[in-house]
């Protein structure tokens, strides 16, 4: 999944000006621990060209994935989390008209999340697990998620030349939160609480996130 | 190392070459199978003498040079090369060796032997002549006035046939046994396989003959033995695999059989190709051969431009590059001895006009073909098309047909032609052709696609695209969304003449019954669709047929608006010639621009430049006398020296960068 979001970016962000795309992760996070994940990955906004690189079997070097690898990646990496101990309930869905690859899961206890995490950066060779670990206390009702920016990912997209915020003008990452019991408090300055105080929302500029200007770590404490 | 870059600048200084040019191409023997002649006069003159001494000096040349001993004051005219007269590189194939030589002037012998200094001793070879070997394979030959570079590569199916591969002591050994009913592919016929090389050189003469290597054995494998002690001794159940095939040693030894033997065929093969090259430079130098014919020289260099390939017999080229020998051919009863193209020569020019690079390209094509070819290009541009190339056309695509010919003389040419690619089934497939012949009214299809289209992209324009996004409720959840956005993209109108027009409108209107599209002012629409990443549009004016994926476009053909001034370098383009395409360079900077489009930062300066830069086209006229022309052309910035020029500016400055 992660190669595929990577090669799927890298398309987009190398040929156009304005590489248009959310990344949205949504968690409920149960009082015991255990919960669901869905993670979005939306090229709608840049369809058009996505679908006319896609024509083209590599630009510059870089191997232009058919929808027919596309989707073996995916169901690979979905094999790869039904495997996994504590995920349960995998489902996924494609969209190669809109460009839409959503991947869903239950998870019994917040490590599977991080396991799952390991398992699909070790597949795909990506250096991000240990950028990004999640943590719940159920006795002291605190979410922890630890993000440190990824030297990797900065690399990659130096690489890419020194233009990449008006290249990714319109490319974001969200990330919401919800519980079951309210939210005492929060503490990353660009997340907002929900009306009902159980969700947190954080939609952030890809590029904020790669060159350190933004965090998605956040540490969430529960009313009791 | 050195002998390489040593090798690599005698190519380059082949490209620029006082001995006549005629007298030169008399070297060339008559079964030459690719001709190249470089006019290096020309080329230095155009690439400007000065600009190439500091391309070179740039590329690290002189300075390899002088660290090999000699001083060439970083200058090529230094160099001992004649830069007046044409140079000269030709291939030549038997059924074992492929040989390739450079020919080049020289000026200056005792210059150019300083440039030979670190690659040995000369030793001198006949007739005035002396050599110095390069890498395997390879060496130089040179006297007073001329220097050759002759290289030999081994045919890699040569030693295939098992009579020839044990002519020479070469005997097959493969890792592991093959089954016993394994299928073997190799074809053992001796007298199928005519051994040219050994033809072309002269071995009786004895003192050249290759002194037959005795076979190489292979010790017998231990693990044979192994298996059939312990068989003896040990009966083996059938159901389980016998215990020495797991033993790594078994592979070991098969392994290292397979390398010895390997490696004694290999001495073989480079044995065997040394004493061929040492042959054919014997050949080369006595002259004992015919020179290509006095046409074919004709051909070389007749208004010979910078630089010029000539292919004496195109279709024997072609049926050397194909597999036609190999199994699956034959067991499908392919006979590719059957198969003939009808290309005669070819030629490739590279020329320069003032700031235009040109590349035009001809074949002879036999008479045959050359009448039919004729018939089939029968055609010419629908007078209409003019309108739609206008000061806005990015580009156009422009191709004449005469499909009426098409239909009705493809049948039989594919018969003449490609009959021996049809193996058993030639007589049904000619049978189902004539029977397409007959059942294909001709006439009537010419009415409906007479043959003419025009592909022609006229400028950008803003396209609403719908998008997924998200929305969230107060608590959160997310929900999809659809919105909308401006994305530029080019547009495009496919057109073609159709004076009967009944059977396209008939499915339109088919498809719109169908409520697969709509009509609206007289525009067929169809939305888009998964593989279809935008909407089309189709209208139906006077007798052509327009295809575009930008309604206002054809509102504005529909309604007469089409006010933009014509393009007449892109018309005159298309009426002079059967086949056009050509795109205006000048433009692209802008349109990726407003298209968003980025190629990348390290091209954005490349990209910028293409501002000063012309058309780049691609013509053909079609048949010419009895030959196919086309042409490739590209209109480079203007500069006082020209093209060439202009082009080595560039490299120098890309080199200047790093």
């Amino acid at each position: 999944m992660n190669r595929l979001c990577v090669a799927l970016c890298a398309i987009v962000m190398t040929f156009t000006l304005s590489s248009c795309f959310d990344f949205v992760e949504q968690i409920d996070l149960k009082p015991n621990g255990s919960g669901h994940i869905a993670a979005t990955l939306n090229l709608s906004k840049s369809k058009t060209k996505v679908s006319s690189l896609m024509k083209m079997k590599s630009i510059k070097g870089i191997q232009i994935p058919t929808q027919a690898e596309m989707e073996k990646e995916i169901r690979a990496a979905v094999q790869l989390l039904k495997q996994t101990k504590g995920i349960s309930n995998v489902q996924y869905q494609t969209d190669f008209t809109n460009f839409i690859v959503n991947i869903s899961c239950d998870f019994s206890q917040i490590e599977s999340l991080n396991a799952f995490s390991d398992i699909l950066a070790n597949r795909f060779k990506t250096k991000i697990s240990n950028s990004n670990r999640y943590y719940y206390n159920a006795q002291t009702n605190i979410f922890e998620r630890k993000f440190v920016t990824s030297s990797h990912w900065k690399a990659k997209f130096n690489q890419l030349g020194s233009d990449n915020t008006t290249q990714f003008a319109d490319a974001f990452y969200t990330q919401i939160i919800r519980f079951e019991k309210p939210i005492a408090s929060q503490v990353n300055n660009k997340a907002k609480v929900a009306g009902n105080k159980k969700g947190v929302l954080l939609k952030l500029l890809f590029t904020d996130l790669v060159y350190g200007k933004s965090t998605l770590a956040n540490k969430i404490t529960l009313t009791k | 190392m050195k002998s390489k870059i040593l090798l690599s600048g005698l190519i380059c200084f082949s490209l620029m070459g006082s001995v006549k040019s005629q007298d030169l191409i008399k070297l060339i023997p008559e079964d030459a199978e690719m001709i190249a002649a470089f006019n290096v006069k020309e080329i230095v003159q155009k690439a400007n003498a000065n600009k190439l001494n500091e391309l070179l000096q740039k590329a690290g040349l002189f300075k390899q040079i002088e660290k090999s001993g000699a001083s060439v004051g970083n200058d090529i005219k230094n160099l001992g090369i004649d830069l007046t007269q044409t140079s000269y590189f030709y291939s030549r194939k038997t059924d074992s060796v492929s040989f390739i030589e450079f020919i080049f002037p020289l000026s200056n012998k005792g210059q150019f032997e300083k440039l030979l200094h670190d690659a040995g001793e000369p030793k001198p070879l006949a007739n005035g002549y002396s050599t110095i070997a390069l890498k395997p394979g390879s060496m130089l030959v040179y006297n007073e006035r001329i220097a050759r570079f002759i290289s030999s590569t081994m045919s890699t199916t040569f030693f295939d046939n098992d009579s020839v591969a044990s002519r020479y002591g070469i005997k097959k050994v493969a890792y592991m046994a093959p089954a016993a009913d394994a299928y073997s592919p190799e074809i053992d016929s001796a007298a199928a396989v005519a051994d040219s090389a050994a033809v072309a050189v002269d071995w009786e003469e004895g003192e050249k003959e290759i002194e037959p290597l005795s076979p190489p054995i292979i010790v017998e494998s231990v693990p044979d033995t192994v298996v059939a002690s312990v068989e003896a001794a040990v009966p083996v159940p059938m159901d389980v695999a016998p215990a020495e095939m797991h033993d790594p040693s078994y592979y070991d030894s098969l392994y290292t059989a397979y390398e010895d033997q390997n490696r004694k065929n290999d001495s073989i093969r480079n044995a065997l190709r040394d004493q061929w090259l040492m042959g054919e430079a014997t050949r080369l130098l006595s002259t004992s051969y015919k020179a290509l014919s006095i046409s074919d020289q004709n051909k070389v260099l007749k208004n010979l431009g910078l630089i010029r390939l000539y292919i004496p017999h195109v279709e024997e080229l072609y049926r050397g590059l194909m597999p036609y020998k190999s199994i699956p051919y034959l067991y499908m009863g392919i006979n590719m001895d059957k198969f003939k193209t009808g290309y005669q020569d070819g030629i490739l020019d590279l020329s320069q006009d003032g700031n235009v690079l040109k590349l035009k390209g001809s074949m002879g094509l036999d008479k045959d073909l050359a009448d039919l070819s004729k018939r089939l290009y029968a055609r010419k541009p629908n007078g209409k098309f003019s309108k739609y190339l206008t000061d806005k056309t990015l580009g156009f695509f422009n191709v004449n047909i005469n499909s009426e010919a098409y239909l009705r003389d493809m049948p039989s040419y594919m018969a003449k032609y490609y009959g021996g690619l049809l193996g058993p089934q030639q007589d049904l497939v000619e049978w189902g052709l004539m029977a397409l012949e007959v059942a294909l009214d001709e006439k009537s299809i010419a009415q409906v696609m007479p043959g003419d289209h025009l592909f022609v992209v006229n400028g950008l324009r803003k396209f609403r695209k719908e998008y997924i996004d998200y929305s969230y409720d107060d608590e959160y959840n997310a929900t999809e969304v659809k919105k909308t956005k401006d994305e530029t993209l080019p547009v495009f109108i496919w057109m073609f003449t159709s004076k009967d027009q009944r059977l396209i409108k008939r499915g339109l209107d088919l498809a719109v019954a169908k409520t697969l599209g709509k009509t609206q002012d007289g525009i067929y629409a169809f939305a888009s669709k998964k593989a279809m990443d935008f909407p089309m549009y189709v209208l139906l004016k006077d007798d052509l047929v327009m295809v575009s994926n930008d309604s206002l476009s054809l509102h504005d053909i529909r309604q007469n608006k089409m006010t933009a001034p014509a393009n007449k370098d892109f018309i005159k383009l298309m009426k002079q010639n059967k086949m056009s395409a050509a795109f205006d360079l000048q433009k692209l900077p802008a349109m990726l621009q407003e298209m968003g489009v980025s190629p990348g930062r390290q091209w954005d300066k490349t990209v910028a430049q293409l501002n000063q830069y012309g058309s780049t086209a691609i013509t053909s006229k079609g048949i010419v006398g009895n030959r196919m022309e086309a042409e490739m052309s590209s209109k480079l910035p203007q500069t006082k020296e020209g093209a060439i020029s202009y082009m080595i500016d560039q490299i120098l400055l890309e080199i200047g960068n790093k």
